[in-house]
C-alpha cells in the first residue's frame, strides 16, 4: 500500500486529498503544520508528501529544505502561481507543483507520474485478462500483445486510474491530449470506440449519459 | 586632467614665476649698485692718484717743457710714496707718454672725450683676456700745461660673481619646482580628498546602494557640500523604502488575495468535482456537499469584506451627529446572541457623547471590534466595552481576557489578510479583513487603532475618534 503523508493547514482542502487520494487506491494520513510534519517524517517512511506552501510555523518551503536530503518525492500544492514560485519550488528539489485550483484528475495523474518516476507503483496493472506493463508500456489480452497509439494507451491509464469514476468527455480530452477541451468530442468517442473494440470492452467502458464514460469494475 | 594635478601646476607655475622674477631683480640690482660702487671707487682712486701725482709735480717744480728731463727723477720720487703701488700711465695731450706702469696703450677715446676740467671713464672689455676693466682718465695741471693721467680697475669679479649667482639661482629654481611640486601635490591631493571620497559615495549611490554617507569633515565649502549630499542621500534613501514598502505591501496583498480566492475554489472545483463523478456514498457526499456550501459562504465574507473595504477606502464619509451611547448599545444588542452562544459575557458601558460621523461605518467598527474579543475568548470569560467623552471626540475601548497578541505580531494584524491564528480564526469564520478595515473606518474619524496585549491576558484596543473633518 501507497502511503502519501498530506501537509494542508486548510481542512476542506486536506479532506479533498485525502478523499480523493483514497478512493484512488492511497493510504493518507492529514498534518496541519510543518512542525508535525518534520515529525512524522522522521518516524514514519512515505512513499509520497503533498506539500502546501503557505503554512503556519513553518512554511512548505522552509520545510522542503529539511524534507530534500531524505530523498522523498514531494508535490507542492500552492495557491501562488508566480512563475519565480513555481522555479524556487522545483530548485528545492520538489518533483512537481501543483497550482489551486486543481482537478481531481490533474492531482491523481500527478501522483501516478511521480510514483512512477520512483518505480513506487506496480509496474503491472491487471484487470481481468487485461495486463498492462507500465515500465515497457506493452498491453496483453489473455497473453496476446495488443498494439495501442499513445494517445489509446495514456486513455487507458486514464480510466485504469480513476476505476468506477465517471470521467468527461472535456477532462478525459484535456488528461490524454493535454489541451484546452474545444468542444469537439468525436475524437474522444472515437479513441474510446477503437479501445472498446481492441480490448473487447465493449461492456466495462460504459458510456455515462450527456457526462462521458466510466470503466465499470465489480468488486471494488 | 584630474584636479589634483590642475591645482599642482597652476601653484607651480606661480612659484616657478615669482621666484624667478624675484631672483632676476635681486641679482641684477645687486650687480648694479655693485658696478656703480666699483666705477665710484675706480674714479676715486685715479682722484686721489691724480692730486697726489700733481702735488709731487708741484713740489719738484716740474713744468711741460721740462716734464722729460723730469721723468727719471720723478720715477725715483714716485717710487718712494704710495703711488708706487698703483698702476697708471701720465701722457700727455698729444698722447706722448710720459709715465707708465700700464702694460696697455693709452685710450685715445677717453682722452679726447675729456679736458683739462672733466674726469672720465670708460667700460671695456678687453677682447684678448676676456677682462672687464674700467679705464678712468683726468687732467694733472702744472704750471705751464696739462698732463692727463689714466688707471685701469679690473671690475671682472662682478661679473663672474653674476655668473655664479645665476648658476646658484638656476639650482635654487630646480630645487624649488622638486619640492614645491611634491609639497603642492600633496597638499592638493589632501584638499581634494573629500571630494573624491563624495566621489565614490556618490557612484555607490548611482549603482543603487542607498546606505553609504559622505564624510563631512570640516565647514568649508566641500563640507557643506558633503552634509547636503547627505541630506539628499538620506531623503532619497527614505523614499525609496517608502516605494518599497508601499510595492511590498501591495505585492503581500496581492499574494494574500488570491490565495484566499483560490483556497476555497480549490474545496468547491474539487467537492464538486467528486459530486459530478458520482459513486460518492451518502456520508461522503453529505461531507462533500457541506464544504462546497461552507467554502461558499467563506468567499462570499470575503467578497463582503473586500468590498466594505473598497467602500470605506474610497469614498467620502456621511458625516451626521451620531449619538454614541445609544450606538455602542445597539452594537451591544447585535452582538449579543453571539457572545451568549459561545458563553461569553458582554459587559456595555458607554458615556452620552456625540461624535460627528457615519453611524454604520462606525457600527462596522465597533461590531469588529466585539467579532474580534469574542473570537479570542474562551467561554467564560468577559468582554467590556467603554465609551467616554473626551474634550474633542471620544474614545472607544474594548477590553477582553482572552488569548493577546504576541508582540512582534502587533503591527502586522491591521494588514489585510493578516490573522494571529490563522486555523482558530479560518474556523469562527474569519476573512482577515476586520482589523484593516477596522483601521480605515477610524482613519476616515480621524483617529486610529491602538493595542495593548499580553499574550494568555487579554487584549486591549483603545480607538480615539476625532470625528470626520470637514473638507
Amino acid at each position: 500500500m501507497i502511503k502519501i503523508l498530506i501537509v494542508e493547514d486548510e481542512r476542506p482542502i486536506a479532506d479533498l486529498l485525502d478523499m480523493s487520494l483514497t478512493a484512488a487506491g492511497y493510504c493518507c494520513e492529514c498534518l496541519d503544520n510543518g512542525v508535525a510534519a518534520a515529525d512524522a517524517v522522521e518516524k514514519q517512511r512515505y512513499d509520497l508528501i503533498l506539500l502546501d506552501v503557505m503554512l503556519p510555523g513553518i512554511d512548505g518551503f522552509e520545510l522542503m529544505e529539511f524534507l530534500a536530503p531524505l530523498e522523498i518525492p514531494v508535490i507542492f500544492i500552492t495557491a501562488r502561481s508566480a512563475l519565480k514560485d513555481r522555479i524556487k519550488g522545483l530548485k528545492l528539489g520538489a518533483d512537481d507543483y501543483i497550482v489551486k485550483p486543481f482537478e481531481i484528475a490533474e492531482l491523481l495523474a500527478r501522483v501516478e507520474t511521480v510514483l512512477r518516476r520512483y518505480h513506487k507503483t506496480e509496474s503491472r496493472i491487471v484487470l481481468d485478462d487485461v495486463v498492462v506493463d507500465t515500465q515497457s508500456r506493452v498491453v496483453t489480452k489473455a497473453g496476446a500483445p495488443i498494439s495501442l497509439t499513445a494517445k489509446e494507451y495514456n486513455l487507458l491509464l486514464l480510466f485504469l486510474q480513476n476505476k468506477n469514476i465517471a470521467l468527461f468527455r472535456e477532462t478525459i480530452y484535456e488528461r490524454v491530449w493535454e489541451n484546452d477541451y474545444m468542444g469537439d468530442s468525436r475524437t474522444v468517442d472515437l479513441h474510446v470506440q477503437r479501445l472498446r473494440k481492441k480490448l473487447g470492452w465493449q461492456e466495462r467502458i460504459a458510456a455515462v449519459y450527456k457526462v462521458g464514460y466510466r470503466l465499470e469494475v465489480k468488486d471494488s | 586632467m584630474k584636479f589634483t594635478w590642475k591645482v599642482t601646476f597652476t601653484a607651480l607655475c606661480i612659484l616657478v614665476l615669482s621666484v624667478s622674477t624675484g631672483s632676476y631683480l635681486l641679482i641684477s640690482l645687486s650687480f648694479q649698485s655693485a658696478l656703480k660702487r666699483e666705477l665710484a671707487v675706480a674714479q676715486e682712486e685715479m682722484q686721489m692718484l691724480r692730486i697726489s701725482y700733481e702735488a709731487v709735480c708741484n713740489a719738484r717744480g716740474v713744468t711741460l717743457e721740462n716734464v722729460n728731463g723730469w721723468t727719471r727723477a720723478l720715477q725715483r720720487t714716485l717710487e718712494e710714496t704710495y703711488l708706487a703701488d698703483h698702476q697708471f700711465r701720465v701722457s700727455t695731450q698729444a698722447g706722448v707718454q710720459v709715465y707708465s706702469t700700464l702694460d696697455s696703450g693709452s685710450d685715445q677715446e677717453l682722452l679726447s672725450s675729456i679736458d683739462s676740467l672733466s674726469t672720465g671713464y670708460v667700460v671695456r672689455q678687453d677682447p684678448r683676456t676676456n677682462r672687464v676693466l674700467v679705464h678712468c682718465a683726468g687732467p694733472v695741471s702744472l704750471p705751464d700745461g696739462v698732463l692727463y693721467m689714466e688707471t685701469v680697475r679690473d671690475i671682472s669679479s662682478l661679473f663672474t660673481d653674476r655668473q655664479i649667482h645665476y648658476q646658484v639661482y638656476r639650482w635654487i629654481l630646480l630645487l624649488v619646482v622638486g619640492a614645491g611640486s611634491a609639497v603642492m601635490f600633496f597638499l592638493s591631493y589632501l584638499l581634494t580628498m573629500p571630494i573624491r571620497s563624495l566621489g565614490r559615495v556618490t557612484n555607490q549611490l548611482a549603482q543603487g546602494d542607498y546606505t553609504p554617507r559622505a564624510r563631512v569633515s570640516s565647514g568649508d565649502e566641500i563640507g557643506e557640500l558633503a552634509a547636503n549630499f547627505n541630506r539628499m542621500a538620506c531623503a532619497i534613501e527614505k523614499n525609496i523604502q517608502e516605494l518599497e514598502d508601499a510595492a511590498r505591501r501591495q505585492e503581500d496583498f496581492t499574494a494574500s488575495f488570491v490565495h484566499e480566492l483560490k483556497t476555497p475554489l480549490t474545496s468547491i472545483i474539487g467537492y464538486a468535482d467528486m459530486l459530478r463523478s458520482g459513486n460518492l456514498d451518502e456520508s461522503r457526499r453529505f461531507k462533500a456537499a457541506s464544504y462546497i456550501f461552507s467554502e461558499g459562504k467563506r468567499l462570499e465574507n470575503l467578497s463582503l469584506a473586500l468590498m466594505s473595504l473598497l467602500v470605506v477606502g474610497h469614498s467620502a464619509a456621511d458625516a451626521k451627529s451620531v449619538n454614541m451611547a445609544r450606538l455602542c448599545a445597539e452594537a451591544g444588542r447585535i452582538s449579543q446572541p453571539a457572545m451568549r452562544k459561545k458563553g461569553v459575557e458582554l459587559i456595555v458601558r458607554a458615556e452620552e457623547g456625540s461624535l460627528l460621523g457615519d453611524a454604520a461605518l462606525l457600527q462596522t467598527l465597533i461590531l469588529n471590534l466585539l467579532d474580534n474579543a469574542r473570537k479570542a475568548s474562551d467561554p467564560g470569560k468577559t468582554v467590556l466595552l467603554v465609551g467616554e467623552v473626551l474634550d474633542s471626540g471620544y474614545r472607544l475601548t474594548v477590553t477582553d481576557q482572552g488569548q493577546g497578541i504576541p508582540a512582534e505580531e502587533l503591527s502586522k494584524i491591521t494588514e489585510a489578510f493578516y490573522m494571529v491564528d490563522k486555523s482558530r480564526s479560518r474556523a469562527e469564520g474569519g476573512a482577515g479583513l476586520g482589523l484593516a478595515l477596522c483601521k480605515e473606518i477610524a482613519a476616515l474619524h480621524s483617529g486610529e487603532l491602538r493595542f495593548d496585549s499580553q499574550v494568555l491576558q487579554g487584549t486591549t484596543v483603545t480607538v480615539e475618534l476625532g470625528g470626520v473633518k470637514c473638507a
